[in-house]
């Protein structure tokens, strides 16, 4: 306590000055929280599901998540905790006979040249988080592991799968 | 591989943005806080109603006092007319009072429940068959009424008692007046074969199985004592033992001494017979009987005097040593089956009560008290030894009887059914009836 910081700064959840409103958050985060939860459920409809009761769960505790030093990281960790439960859910629904089949409506508009999202497309929704929180929400292979639920190995497998992938289809289309 | 996050990053720009704002999500977490608010508000009351009810129910406990026995258990039959003519129907009721089904479409005034209590014997009756009535077997809850013979060489068998092993049963037989088939037969429970006459009344007599002993080699009965005794009204009879095979003929109530139901009306109950299977009843060791009788002769018990005597008398199975153990208006008497209680009722000097006295005669007491006028008799036991079933009537008509029950230390005098009627036949099984 001699340098006059408090045990805080031990976390990510260090108190600073000067909160943003929850709406200048919200707008700034929303599209890109929109496209990676598009890019990981694969449909448009759940992605805006998942990412509005995101916002409204931090919305609740804005007075709080607004001092933390990183609330975009908060929002992610929510979300992905959302998406965890429904992807949980669905798979039951479907062992059980009745799930709604999920779409791929967030990759009609995907060109066939845009190899990135088509390495994405041919994964499981959870291995596309994995993928989708560590090389564009620039999470440690740790951290996405710990925020899906699966082991740091796993996620490191999935990148090796990615590039591979990502390596074939180039070749192709160049050729 | 850093290339592949900034083209999932540009490639991702194609994906349009989403149409909803601040507003919707600001409806969103209005929604969730209310929906939560309501949550709150369902768990606080679930909490207050558990803790009412958890208080409610030490408090009850606290006050409750603790019972001397066991509640009663098990399962009563009773057989009910409603009104002359109608005919009895066999329930089973719950002792406390639920549960009441009706046994079987068919009428039946008499049954008998098995060793174990699973079952119910019952006559089978049919005006319109050449045996008027055939034994059949019903499980208690109901369940598979069938005839255990479809034909009998006779009028017709009317089933009493099961054997202690239940693999048998004993019955009256019914045939032409005077005809030597007349008497009590033995059968096997499971088919009606094995058919054996083990008495012949003799003249124009019936006799009467009250049950086997309960080691199952003898069998008590009653005899008319002469052919001017019909089945009810001056129905004046002996009690005899015989062995289960038909041998050894014993007359077991001593000279000067009658039984039966000529009492009828005269002693306090209402103007019909008390059931022949009550007058009398077996030591839970088969060496010993008791039984309710007249000190009078045939002429004096059929005259209908009230000032007839009437006492029990505990006799040994083989007639020898039978004495007095309680006087005063005695109507029937009732071992319990664990051997320590003899239940009777008695009509002097007032309406009837029930009482319960050892078999030495000592350690008389009151189970019920007619001081306001209503009558009780006709005790069964319940199969632990510990509560007894009789009839109340608060008057003189037949159909306006009741079933009660009460601990053998006379607390808890409970009311059974709820419909005035005549109650000929009762019993107590230990087994519980499923819900129907």
């Amino acid at each position: 306590m001699a340098d006059g910081r408090t045990r805080w700064n031990d976390s990510r959840t260090t108190m600073v000055e000067d909160p943003t409103s929850f709406e200048d958050f919200f707008h700034t985060e929303r599209d890109r929280l929109f496209r990676v939860l598009c890019v990981i459920t694969g449909s448009r409809q759940e992605a805006e599901d998942i990412s509005q009761d995101a916002f409204a769960r931090l919305w609740e505790r804005w007075p709080s998540v607004s001092t933390m030093e990183n609330p975009a990281g908060y929002l992610h960790r929510t979300a992905m905790n959302l998406f965890r439960n429904r992807y949980r859910r669905a798979l039951l629904a479907a062992r059980r006979g009745f799930a709604p089949s999920l779409e791929d409506d967030a990759y009609e508009a995907v060109d066939d040249r845009q190899v990135a999202l088509q390495v994405l497309r041919s994964m499981a929704p959870r291995q596309r988080a994995a993928i989708v929180l560590t090389e564009v929400l620039g999470y440690s292979a740790s951290e996405a592991a710990k925020m899906l639920g699966i082991r740091a190995s796993t996620v490191r497998a999935l990148h090796f799968q990615a590039r591979s992938t990502l390596r074939d289809l180039r070749e192709a289309t160049d050729a | 591989m850093p290339e592949f996050g900034d083209l999932l990053e540009r490639e991702m720009r194609v994906i349009r943005s989403p149409e909803y704002g601040v507003s919707d999500v600001r409806r969103r977490r209005e929604r969730r806080q209310r929906s939560r608010r309501v949550g709150n508000i369902a768990f606080a009351l679930i909490l207050a109603a558990t803790a009412a009810i958890g208080l409610a129910r030490t408090l009850g406990h606290l006050q409750r006092k603790v019972p001397a026995v066991p509640p009663p258990a098990g399962t009563i039959v009773f057989s009910r007319q409603l009104s002359e003519g109608q005919v009895d129907l066999l329930f089973t009721v719950g002792p406390d009072g639920s549960k009441q089904v009706r046994l079987m479409p068919k009428g039946a005034d008499m049954f008998g429940i098995s060793p174990d209590g699973s079952h119910v014997l019952y006559p089978d009756l049919d005006a319109t068959r050449a045996n008027f009535a055939l034994p059949g077997v019903v499980d208690l809850d109901g369940s598979r009424a069938r005839l255990v013979r479809s034909h009998v060489p006779i009028g017709g068998l009317w089933p009493v008692a099961w054997s202690p092993d239940g693999t048998h049963f004993v019955g009256n037989a019914i045939d032409r007046p005077g005809s030597p088939t007349i008497g009590l037969y033995t059968a096997r429970a499971s088919d009606g074969q094995d058919l054996v006459q083990i008495t012949s009344a003799p003249g124009a007599r019936y006799d009467f199985a009250i049950g086997y002993s309960p080691d199952g080699s003898k069998i008590l009965f009653l005899r008319p004592h002469d052919d001017r005794s019909g089945r009810k009204g001056d129905a004046v009879m002996d009690l005899y033992v015989v062995n289960a095979d038909g041998s050894g003929l014993v007359q077991l109530n001593p000279p000067g001494t009658v039984l039966g139901s000529f009492d009828s009306g005269v002693a306090g109950t209402p103007s019909r017979p008390v059931l022949e299977q009550r007058v009398a009843s077996w030591s839970p060791d088969s060496t010993r009987v008791v039984f309710a009788a007249a000190l009078a002769t045939p002429d004096e018990a059929r005259s209908g005097r009230q000032d007839v005597p009437r006492a029990a008398f505990v006799v040994d199975a083989d007639g020898t040593d039978a004495h007095e153990i309680s006087e005063g208006g005695i109507l029937d008497a009732q071992w319990s089956p664990d051997g320590t209680w003899i239940a009777f009722s008695r009509s002097h000097p007032r309406r009837p009560d029930v009482f319960v006295v050892h078999p030495d005669g000592t350690g008389v007491k009151n189970i019920t008290s007619s001081s306001d006028g209503v009558g009780s008799w006709g005790p069964v036991w319940s199969p632990d030894s510990s509560w007894l079933l009789f009839e109340r009537n608060p008057g003189y008509d037949q159909f306006e009887t009741e079933l009660w029950f009460a601990n053998v230390d006379g607390s808890d005098l409970t009311q059974l059914t709820n419909r005035p009627a005549e109650y000929f036949s009762y019993g107590w099984s230990a087994r519980e009836v499923r819900d129907p």
